[in-house]
C-alpha cells in the first residue's frame, strides 16, 4: 500500500499549484466581482517574463518577483483602460476580457513565436520521506503557496489597503462616502490579482512547457477552486485546491487521470448547485 | 402612440434586413464557384447555431458558455452514425474493434441516428436545465457551470478514443442524403439553406408570439415575472431545450457538410465564439445573430487566407471595439437608430 501515500503526496503538491494560479482569481472574482477570462494569460505573461529574466541570467528568486511586479503593472493597465468601465456589468465584462485574453495569447505568439521554451529548474535534487524521494522543488512550491496565502491574508486582513478592499466589496457607495478612492484601490487590487497570477505563472514555469496558449488550461481549474472555497475566501480556496486536487490524485491512482477529471468536475458542479456560496463558507444571512 | 410608433417603423425595417440576408444567401451559389459554395454550406449551420445562442441569452439573457455542448453532441452522434451505418469506421478497426459496438447499435439506422443527434442533447439540457435554472443559482454561475461543461465534454470526447476517434475526430462523414440520393455540394448548401430558413421562422414566430415577451421580461427582471405568476423555471428550461435542440441541428448539418467532426467543436472555444457573433450583430433580435455570424466567419474565412494566425488578434481587437462603441451590436444599434432621436434627447436633457 505505497502507492497511497505517492498519491497524497502528490495531491499535496498538486493542491500547492492550484493555489497558486487561483489565488488571484480569489481577488479579482471575489472581492471585485469581475469574471477574468484572461487569468490565464496573466499566468502565461508571468511565465514568459520568468523564462526571459532567466534567460538574462538573473536568479530564480529574482524572475519571480519581477514576474509579480511586470504582471501586476500590465492587470493595472488592463483595469485603467477596459475592466473599469464595466464593473457589474457581468456580459461586457466577459466578452471585453475574453478579447484581451485572445490579444494577450497572441502578442506572446508574435514576440516569442509558438516554439516552447523551458525554464531550468531552479532546485534539482531530491528529499526523501522515509523510503519515498520527491523532487526538491516540490517542497519549493508548496513552501511558496503557504507564504503566498499568508501574505494575502495579512495583506487582506491586517493593513489598511486590505481593509479599504474590503470596504468597497461590501458596500462601494458608502466606502466612497468615506473618503476612499474606490478607482485606485480598484486598479490596485485588480493588479493585485494579476499579480499573483503571474507569480503563479512563474512557480509553474520550470515545471511546465511555456508556450501562448498554456493559460487557458487554467482558466477553469482556478473559476471551480475558487467556486468551491467560497468566492472571496482565502483559505476557503486553500482547502478547495487541497480537496480537488487529492481527490483527482487518488482517485487518478485507480483509474485513468481523465476520468478522475471529469468525476472531480462532475461534483463541483454539484457543489455549485447545491451550496453556490461554497463549501466552506458560512451561511449567510 | 408616440412611443409607440418608433416600434413599429423598426418593423419594416427588419423585414428588410431578414429579405436582404435570404435574397443574399439563394443567389451567392450562382456567383461563385463549388469551392466557395462549400465554404458557405459550412457557415448557414453556424448561423442556426447563433440563432440558438441568441434565443437564449438574447432574449432570455441566460448566459450560457456552454452552447457547443449539444451542438458538438449533436454533430458527433450525427457524423458516428454516418460512420457506422457504413460498416466498422476506420478509427474503430485501429483500436481492434471488429463490430459495432453495443451503444451504437440503433445509429446505424441513420433515421434513428439523426432523432438520437437532436433527442439526447435535449435531454441532457432537460436535466441541465432542472438542475441549474431554478433561480437558486446566480447568473454568473450558471455561466460557469456551463463552461464546466464543455470543458467535461472535451475532455471526454478527447478520451474516448475508441469510440469517438480522439483529437482526430470522425472522418469521412458524407453529405446529406435524400431519399437515397447524396446531395450533391450546390444541393445541400440549398438544403441547409432551407432547413435554416424553416428555423429562423420558427424562431421568429416563437420569439413574436406572447411567449416571447415573457422571455424578454425575464431578462429584465426575473423576481417580478415570478411574482406576476409565470413559472419562470419552467419557461427557461423550455427555452434551454428548445435552443440546445435548434444548436444540435445545426451540429447534424455542420458534420455532414464538413465530412468530418473534432474534439474542438464541443469546447470553450466555439461557446464564447458564438456569443461574439451575437454582440457583434446585436442579442435579441435574431437577425444580428445571423449578420453576426456571417460577417466574422465570412471574414474570418477571407482574412485568415491573408494574415494567418493574427486573425485571433483581429477578433480580440473587434470585440473591444464592439464592448466599447457599439454595446448593442451592428444590427441591434441599425434597428434601434432613429434620426433626429439624439438632438431631441439632448433638448430634453
Amino acid at each position: 500500500m505505497a502507492i497511497l501515500p505517492i498519491q497524497l503526496m502528490n495531491g499535496l503538491f498538486a493542491a500547492s499549484v492550484l493555489l497558486l494560479v487561483s489565488i488571484g482569481m480569489v481577488v479579482i472574482f471575489g472581492n471585485m466581482n469581475v469574471v477574468n477570462l484572461a487569468h490565464g494569460e496573466f499566468i502565461m505573461a508571468g511565465a514568459y517574463t520568468a523564462w526571459g529574466l532567466c534567460e538574462l541570467g538573473l536568479p530564480f528568486s529574482l524572475s519571480v518577483i519581477g514576474a509579480f511586479a511586470l504582471t501586476a503593472i500590465l492587470g493595472a493597465l488592463c483595469e485603467r483602460l477596459v475592466i473599469k468601465r464595466f464593473y457589474a456589468r457581468l456580459e461586457e465584462t466577459l466578452l471585453a476580457t475574453y478579447a484581451i485574453s485572445v490579444i494577450m495569447t497572441q502578442i506572446a505568439r508574435l514576440l516569442f513565436s509558438s516554439m516552447k521554451k523551458l525554464v531550468p529548474l531552479p532546485v534539482s535534487g531530491g528529499l526523501s520521506i522515509g523510503s519515498l524521494v520527491f523532487p526538491a522543488y516540490n517542497f519549493v512550491v508548496i513552501a511558496v503557496a503557504v507564504f503566498v496565502v499568508l501574505f494575502v491574508c495579512v495583506l487582506f486582513y491586517k493593513t489598511g489597503l486590505g481593509k479599504k478592499i474590503r470596504a468597497i466589496r461590501q458596500n462601494r457607495q458608502m466606502a466612497q462616502c468615506l473618503g476612499i478612492n474606490t478607482a485606485v484601490t480598484d486598479t490596485i487590487s485588480f493588479g493585485l490579482g494579476c499579480g499573483l497570477a503571474g507569480l503563479a505563472g512563474a512557480i509553474i514555469a520550470p515545471l511546465k512547457i511555456v508556450y501562448p496558449a498554456m493559460g487557458s488550461a487554467y482558466l477553469m481549474d482556478s473559476f471551480s477552486t475558487v467556486v468551491v472555497g467560497g468566492v472571496d475566501s482565502f483559505v476557503g480556496t486553500a482547502m478547495a485546491s487541497g480537496l480537488i486536487s487529492e481527490s483527482t490524485s487518488v482517485l487518478g491512482g485507480f483509474m485513468s487521470e481523465i476520468y478522475a477529471q471529469i468525476i472531480v468536475l462532475i461534483g463541483i458542479i454539484l457543489v455549485l448547485r447545491f451550496r453556490p456560496n461554497g463549501l466552506f463558507s458560512k451561511e449567510k444571512r | 402612440m408616440k412611443k409607440l410608433s418608433p416600434r413599429l417603423k423598426n418593423i419594416p425595417r427588419r423585414a428588410t434586413m431578414n429579405a436582404l440576408l435570404l435574397v443574399f444567401i439563394l443567389i451567392y451559389p450562382l456567383t461563385t464557384g463549388l469551392y466557395q459554395i462549400d465554404t458557405m454550406a459550412k457557415v448557414i449551420p453556424l448561423m442556426i447555431f447563433a440563432l440558438s445562442a441568441d434565443l437564449l441569452w438574447g432574449y432570455t439573457g441566460i448566459m450560457s458558455l456552454g452552447q457547443a455542448v449539444p451542438f458538438g453532441i449533436g454533430a458527433y452522434i450525427a457524423a458516428i452514425s454516418n460512420n457506422v451505418s457504413a460498416g466498422i469506421p476506420s478509427y474503430m478497426r485501429t483500436y481492434g474493434i471488429t463490430e459495432v459496438p453495443a451503444v451504437f447499435r440503433p445509429l446505424t439506422n441513420p433515421y434513428l441516428g439523426t432523432a438520437f443527434a437532436i433527442l439526447i442533447p435535449c435531454l441532457l439540457s432537460f436535466m441541465i436545465g432542472r438542475l441549474l435554472l431554478t433561480g437558486k443559482v446566480r447568473g454568473v454561475f450558471v455561466s460557469l457551470i456551463t463552461m464546466a461543461l464543455s470543458n467535461v465534454l472535451m475532455l471526454a470526447v478527447n478520451n474516448a478514443q475508441r469510440f469517438t476517434g480522439g483529437s482526430n475526430g470522425v472522418n469521412n462523414v458524407s453529405r446529406p442524403s435524400l431519399f437515397g440520393h447524396i446531395l450533391s455540394i450546390t444541393e445541400n448548401y440549398y438544403f441547409v439553406a432551407l432547413i435554416a430558413a424553416l428555423l429562423f421562422a420558427v424562431c421568429a414566430a416563437l420569439t413574436s408570439t406572447k411567449f416571447g415577451k415573457v422571455l424578454g421580461a425575464i431578462r429584465v427582471n426575473e423576481n417580478r415575472v415570478a411574482f406576476i405568476g409565470y413559472n419562470v423555471t419552467s419557461y427557461k428550461v423550455f427555452v434551454y431545450v428548445f435552443s440546445s435542440a435548434l444548436a444540435a441541428i445545426a451540429g447534424i448539418l455542420y458534420a455532414r457538410t464538413c465530412g468530418m467532426v473534432s474534439p474542438s467543436l464541443t469546447g470553450l472555444r466555439l461557446s464564447i465564439l458564438v456569443i461574439i457573433w451575437i454582440a457583434v450583430g446585436g442579442r435579441g433580435n435574431l437577425t444580428g445573430a445571423l449578420f453576426g455570424c456571417l460577417l466574422l466567419n465570412g471574414m474570418e474565412r477571407i482574412m485568415a487566407g491573408i494574415i494567418g494566425d493574427a486573425w485571433e488578434f483581429v477578433i480580440g481587437i473587434i470585440l473591444l471595439l464592439i464592448v466599447f462603441c457599439v454595446p448593442d451590436g451592428l444590427i441591434g444599434t441599425l434597428l434601434t437608430a432613429r434620426p433626429g432621436l439624439k438632438k431631441k434627447e439632448a433638448a430634453n436633457g
